[in-house]
């Protein structure tokens, strides 16, 4: 009896150590790569928000240079495609908080620098005519011309 | 080449109005075809009897009056040669061709102005409406801001949230499009 029951402690041993020494090796696995795409989604959105008042606060204290590169990150996160019409409202509504502010050519600044983020034609052509729109306001007729031709091109496809 | 070919030219040779290589090939012809060389010595011969027994002629002067007459209302030559006007009406068929060609060309253009104008007017109208549109959504926008001070929305939002588009809690809201209903 008690050869059988330090048999069966020594192997029980070994198992732990084996298991141990496994767990000790074996890299953890990453948060992220347990997560489904919606709660991936939700993630992103969530910093997304935080940093659209981050970028609000930087208005209202009218620091625009800081408003724009912190606009920026929100546009640069890991949005999938289907996402985009809701970084246009973002987008649209960023510009037009710069412009209520006269920020004119900051507003034109956002959205020069992040139309390289929008995949799709539709939000090409929807930001290319917010562009066309702050030019108006700025009293260049010829240049919102030539944005609003250019949305018009990709609103009809190649 | 046949020997008529180079009787044809005699006159032309004794004329001396021949180029040099017909003239040298007429020369070749002559030294190896006795016919012709013949035939050439008897038009020499004809020619120097003609020159010396025809008495040289003085014309009365009134014949040359007659010519200065005819010549002097006619109008003088142009030196810088004839204007190109008269060159088309002396190829009326190519005048009638250019026409034709310039206005079909034309047409084309009058037809690509039109196109290009309606597009433009097209274009002028398309930014006009989004410019609108974009007008009236802001200063409904900036209604909407200065109607929420002192509203529990905005007591709820005070200290920097106001719209925010990633919020999925409200997002019929138009001041943050990220903002979550579980929140």
């Amino acid at each position: 009896m008690n050869a059988a029951m330090s048999r069966f402690c020594t192997l029980f041993v070994g198992m732990l150590t084996v298991c141990g020494a496994a767990a000790a090796y074996l890299p953890p696995a990453l948060p992220f790569q347990l997560e489904s795409p919606a709660a991936e989604l939700g993630k992103i959105r969530s910093l997304a928000e935080s940093q659209h008042e981050i970028v609000m606060i930087h208005i209202r204290k009218k620091d625009f240079a800081a408003a724009l590169q912190e606009a920026g990150k929100i546009f640069e996160m890991k949005w999938p495609q289907d996402q985009e019409p809701l970084l246009i409202r973002e987008i649209r509504y960023l510009s037009e908080q710069l412009v209520n502010n006269e920020q004119l050519a900051s507003a034109l600044q956002l959205l020069d620098a992040n139309v390289k983020h929008f995949r799709g034609s539709g939000s090409r052509a929807a930001i290319w005519k917010e562009k066309g729109y702050v030019l108006k306001k700025m009293g260049q007729d010829e240049k919102a011309l030539e944005a609003f031709r250019e949305a018009q091109r990709l609103e009809k496809g190649p | 080449m046949k020997c008529a070919a180079f009787t044809a030219e005699f006159t032309a040779y004794l004329d001396q109005e021949l180029g040099a290589s017909r003239r040298a090939e007429l020369e070749d012809h002559l030294s190896r075809c006795d016919e012709c060389a013949g035939d050439l010595e008897l038009l020499r011969g004809a020619a120097r009897l003609v020159e010396s027994n025809v008495p040289e002629i003085e014309p009365p002067a009134a014949l040359w009056n007659r010519i200065q007459g005819r010549i002097l209302p006619m109008p003088a030559p142009d030196a810088r040669g004839p204007a190109w006007w008269d060159l088309i009406w002396s190829r009326r068929w190519l005048a009638a061709a250019a026409s034709l060609v310039l206005l079909a060309a034309a047409g084309v253009g009058v037809r690509g102005f039109l196109a290009r104008q309606a597009s433009e007017d097209d274009l002028r109208r398309y930014m006009s409406e989004y410019v609108t549109t974009r007008e009236a959504e802001r200063r409904q926008h900036l209604e909407i801001a200065s109607g929420a001070a002192g509203t529990p929305r905005a007591a709820e939002t005070a200290g920097g949230t106001g719209y925010n588009p990633f919020a999925v809690r409200d997002t019929s809201s138009f001041d943050n499009p990220f903002r979550s209903e579980e929140q």
